[in-house]
């Protein structure tokens, strides 16, 4: 960005040198060779001053609000109206298959959890802000191409990014354990580690399974939210 | 680098570690180690797809080869010139329709797709069964892998190329 940092532009001048004018300039110009440059004129604004863009993000915060927005109250209700209509919103919370399991919510944060042959505890924890949408692209290949037909980005349905050991009962992950980055990852033990989840559950199947819930969620969150915005919107 | 595996579906339960070392191994057999390969694990849907678009047969199969190098003679290692041609390409595994190739003939799953994948790597360096002539320098080849990797194992796993006598 040409604002970031930058101080106020230098100004442009040109001395146009005519033979005809020498023994007015000073001596310095003279011990110079005559040059005649083209002349470029330089709009330069009397009052620069150098722009910033602030770096994070701003927030702007709004107490209450003391009249009403019809327009935007109706179409409120209009988009209400239409989320709850949505066939989505009867697959709410989808069945996980689950052998003794559970889900917890905690605002937007959901855990599930299940025993594991009756010893250990296996717990997935997601938070549905922030998630990304599939990416689904069309494919255009030489040949037969089926309309209608979508594919997702070639990528495994889960992948492993990090993996740690962390204090138990701890809620936070802590930046001080040492955090394995499988973009290194020696390839054999990656597979191991996705052949160890599997046979707990973790597998193709389950992040599937897991989309459907989160999108349910966030659905129903997002109609949460739309009414406490109407509510908020039409004035206390 | 080495062998990429992908394993994009759900239907078959996988073991990644068994695939990727029984990959190696035949690696190991043919010299190939240095070469890099794709291994990617597909349903029926996403084979019978790729065999409609590329092989205008809109039926699922066993494994589709999608070679770097197209010219090679059959079993002709390549000499490439640069680290980026290091690869040999690709290899569909159609391990839906394998799993239930396994239960018809009462087969074990990995050694089926071992077998499969060594007949993919053989296309991969420019082993053809077009001609009856071809169909038996491939046999061959796959016959010498395949003992190799029995010798070596202990297992016994059998060419592709004797249960199936065309083109799929």
């Amino acid at each position: 960005s040409p604002l970031g940092g930058s101080c106020c532009p230098p100004l442009f001048s040109h001395h146009v040198h005519s033979p005809g004018s020498a023994a007015e300039l000073p001596d310095a110009a003279l011990s110079e060779p005559a040059v005649t440059r083209p002349f470029h004129p330089v709009s330069v604004d009397a009052e620069h001053t150098a722009r910033y863009l602030p770096h994070d993000e701003v927030y702007i915060t709004l107490s209450h609000t003391s009249s009403g927005d019809k327009a935007f109250g109706d179409f409120l209700s209009d988009e209400i109206k239409e989320r709850e209509e949505d066939p989505e919103k009867q697959k709410l919370y989808p069945r996980i298959v689950l052998e003794d399991g559970e889900l917890e919510m905690n605002g937007t944060e959901a855990k599930l959890s299940r025993s594991v042959s009756g010893e250990s505890k296996i717990t997935v924890t997601f938070n549905i802000n922030n998630s990304i949408p599939p990416n689904f692209e069309e494919e255009v290949e030489q040949g037969q191409q089926k309309p209608n037909t979508k594919k997702c980005h070639e990528s495994d349905i889960f992948a492993i990014r990090e993996v740690s050991f962390q204090p138990e009962g701890d809620t936070e992950w802590k930046e001080t354990c040492y955090t394995l980055n499988t973009d290194s990852l020696d390839w054999a033990l990656y597979d191991h580690m996705m052949d160890f989840l599997a046979d707990r559950g973790v597998d193709n199947t389950f992040a599937d399974e897991l989309m459907e819930l989160s999108t349910a969620i966030e659905h129903q969150e997002y109609i949460k939210f739309l009414e406490d915005l109407q509510g908020f919107v039409k004035c206390n | 680098m080495g062998v990429i595996l992908r394993n994009l579906q759900k239907v078959v339960p996988l073991r990644r570690a068994r695939l990727r070392k029984d990959v190696d191994t035949l690696r190991h057999i043919l010299g190939i180690q240095k070469f890099d390969l794709g291994v990617i694990c597909v349903d029926n849907q996403r084979i019978q797809q790729i065999n409609s678009i590329y092989r205008k047969k809109n039926l699922p199969t066993d494994v589709l080869s999608f070679p770097f190098y197209e010219d090679l003679r059959p079993g002709k290692l390549p000499c490439p010139l640069h680290r980026d041609e290091l690869n040999l390409g690709d290899i569909f595994l159609g391990v839906e329709f394998v799993m239930n190739q396994c239960r018809e003939e009462s087969l074990d799953l990995h050694g089926a797709l071992t077998v499969v994948t060594a007949h993919g790597i053989c296309h991969l360096l420019g082993y053809r069964h077009e001609t009856e002539e071809e169909w038996t320098e491939m046999l061959q080849r796959e016959s010498y892998i395949l003992s190799e990797y029995n010798r070596l194992t202990g297992r016994h796993l059998e060419p592709l190329m004797k249960r199936c006598s065309q083109d799929r």
